[in-house]
């Protein structure tokens, strides 16, 4: 059974001021001595994760219900990278602390009965968790760290979800679902460019693989990631509050000096609470508001502490705004869209606010994927290089207007589909919804798939030469390398075993994928297991045919 | 990258050095090579392999192997993150904060 609560808490807990930034991304090779024990930093925070899970314990009993548990912990992984990999002098505060993560372990070690350490960055974890030591801490507690990406799949239906009704998950998460195993969130304190915060549910993101990541990675993101809690949720979250992490994550953020540890038994309320101590409206970030609406928050959460707001830098969700045009003088952006949500265009020459208004169509998308990544060539070394290369980027199908279809520049001014090819210059068109620009693009740079964040960067990496991606840190580029070479190899394997990790890569429009009419009685339920038959021989060919090294379009 | 380039640099000394050996029935590369690393595993190799947290086979295998390319990184790294209470009182300068741009 998963944990119950009668009450639910969140403790914010202070740490002492000091400066942490010592391996802040990566463990130090002394991890686990004397000598780290020793460290002040060290000392710190594990008084400070002690002090708060003591203090929530004592408002929940969280102790209680995981004593003798199995129970699964994910940190929140994405690029490590350590001082001097970008131009900026410090540690990318964008995955949990490993400090913190170890300390967090420490509580539980004498608590549980069994822990599995597992993430899936989307990328390479393996090769992540091991420069981050997170291996190191698996390997210190005597359990096992496993990356989701490389896990056989389980599959389930959620008939009350309104956009992931059909999910799968990795296998070791089916033991969360049916409650065998308790699960610990520990994400870090940070803006995210797709949902404006990234904490302790959204965190879960990291259990989909990659091909179910990009499924309705478009403007309906907050409802997917929400209706991901139908499945499972947090039964514990801790947040990393000691160097937060502000500006357009997944790029390279800006650190935020906050000194805390927040801990919760609601993931909800956790996130609702770290947000406003982030300095932003909880009632207005889009993933609250859906997460609330489904009734997973708690109004009667009792919150010990004292809520200080440290200002976080927002994430920028759009490519219109004044720092993206100084910041890249040369980059001509167009933008337009005709669906349901975007704005009649109604006139040729329309105002900078109305571009902004069709922008924001689809915001979890494309344009959210292209913000990170002009983000990475932001904080590259070769940004002096790179920061007056000319480019026309085109995304969405076109804002229709007399019959004919029109993309806006920044300032509102309409273009039509001849006046985009005749532009100087090489010209990035993305998004599957892009098609109808396809032939305004230079060879190689329609960007097909919605979403595919890793088709899309590799080939504005090409459009953008010489720029060079500040998280393939050259002296780890090998061991990102072995990563990558792992991930394929043990996928194609699985493949020809007839357990594919992946669903099919389905990611070709922001559709719904409805799931068959199920029997009256499961209507009312959370979820469904829905199991996936082994692979026939004809399928496995195609699966292994489908395992791609980085993405779908490349290799 | 730089650290695997070094250790592709070694392999490929030793592998001249055996060509030189087994070709020109001369094995001074092999002789120097081995003189040299052992030299530095006496000296600094084992005792920096140990400190690290390696084991000594490892240590011993890795430092005759590759020389200084195995143990001087090592050794930086320990230096690098070897702190005194003094590193961890926060100052100004614990971080430069980038020109962000933000107007908002």
């Amino acid at each position: 059974m998963p944990a119950t609560y009668e009450k639910n808490a969140v403790v914010i807990t202070k740490a002492p001021a000091l400066n942490y930034f010592h391996n802040n991304v990566s463990l130090p090779y002394d991890y686990g001595r004397p000598s780290y024990e020793k460290r002040q930093d060290v000392i710190a925070i594990k008084q400070a994760v002690r002090k708060s899970l003591d203090d929530l314990d004592k408002e929940t009993g969280w102790k209680e219900q995981f004593k003798g548990k199995k129970i699964l912990i994910k940190p929140n992984l994405v690029f490590v990278t350590p001082p001097g990999a970008y131009r900026y002098d410090y540690g990318i505060p964008q995955t949990t602390d490993p400090r913190v993560f170890d300390a967090v372990m420490e509580v539980l070690d004498g608590i549980v009965s069994d822990i599995i350490i597992g993430e899936g960055s989307g990328m390479v974890t393996w090769s992540y968790a091991h420069m981050a030591g997170y291996d190191r801490i698996a390997k210190n507690y005597g359990c096992k760290f496993v990356c989701f990406e490389e896990m056989p799949t389980d599959r389930y239906f959620c008939p009350k979800a309104e956009v992931g009704q059909e999910v799968y998950v990795p296998k070791i998460i089916s033991e969360v679902i049916r409650g065998e195993r308790l699960y610990v969130s520990v994400p870090k304190m940070k803006t995210n460019i797709y949902t404006g915060v990234t904490l302790g549910f959204k965190n879960a993101m990291g259990t989909f693989s990659c091909n179910m990541r990009y499924r309705n990675h478009t403007w309906q993101i907050d409802k997917k990631l929400s209706d991901l809690l139908y499945l499972f949720k947090p039964d514990l979250t801790v947040v990393d509050g000691i160097i937060g992490g502000g500006g357009n994550t997944p790029g390279p953020n800006f650190p935020v000096l906050v000194d805390k540890i927040v801990t919760g038994t609601n993931s909800v309320e956790v996130d609702r609470v770290v947000t406003e101590m982030m300095g932003f409206d909880p009632t207005k970030n889009k993933l609250l508001i859906e997460a609330g609406k489904r009734g997973f928050g708690d109004p009667d959460v009792k919150i010990v502490g004292k809520k200080e707001i440290t200002p976080f830098i927002p994430a920028e969700q759009s490519l219109l705004t004044p720092r993206f045009e100084r910041n890249w003088p040369g980059i001509r952006y167009f933008v337009g869209h005709t669906n349901d949500r975007a704005p009649k265009l109604e006139k040729l020459d329309n105002d900078h606010e109305f571009a902004i208004e069709m922008e924001k169509t689809c915001g979890g998308g494309c344009v959210a994927s292209l913000g990170t990544t002009f983000e990475v060539f932001f904080g590259s070394k070769t940004y002096p290089l790179t920061k007056k290369r000319k480019l026309n980027v085109i995304v969405g199908n076109g804002a229709e207007f007399e019959g004919k279809k029109y993309w806006l520049d920044r300032n509102g001014k309409a273009y039509s589909l001849e006046d985009l090819k005749a532009l100087p210059g090489m010209t990035y068109v993305c998004g599957e919804c892009s098609a109808p620009a396809k032939d305004a693009a230079s060879p190689g740079l329609w960007i097909r798939g919605c979403g595919e964040v890793n088709n899309l960067a590799f080939r504005l990496i090409l459009a953008m030469m010489p720029t060079l991606p500040g998280q393939f840190d050259l002296n780890n580029l090998h061991i990102i390398l072995f990563g990558f070479f792992r991930k394929y190899f043990i996928k194609l394997f699985m493949a020809a075993k007839g357990t594919p990790t992946e669903p099919n890569f389905d990611a070709y429009n922001d559709g719904l994928f409805t799931i068959p009419e199920l029997a009256e009685k499961n209507l009312d339920c959370d979820w469904v297991e829905a199991p996936v038959p082994k692979l026939t021989m004809e399928q496995r060919i195609e699966a292994i045919k489908n395992v791609k090294f980085l993405a779908k379009f490349l290799f | 990258m730089i650290q695997f380039l070094q250790y592709v640099s070694a392999g490929i000394l030793w592998i001249a050095s055996a060509v030189l050996t087994i070709v020109k029935k001369n094995p001074i590369g092999i002789i120097i090579l081995s003189l040299m690393h052992a030299a530095e595993l006496f000296t600094v190799g084992l005792k920096t392999g140990i400190e690290y947290g390696k084991k000594r086979v490892y240590s011993i295998v890795m430092c005759m192997t590759f020389g200084f390319t195995w143990w001087l990184p090592l050794k930086k790294q320990m230096e690098a993150e070897t702190f005194t209470d003094a590193d961890f009182v926060r100052t100004d300068h614990d971080f430069t904060m980038p020109d962000t741009g933000v107007q908002n």
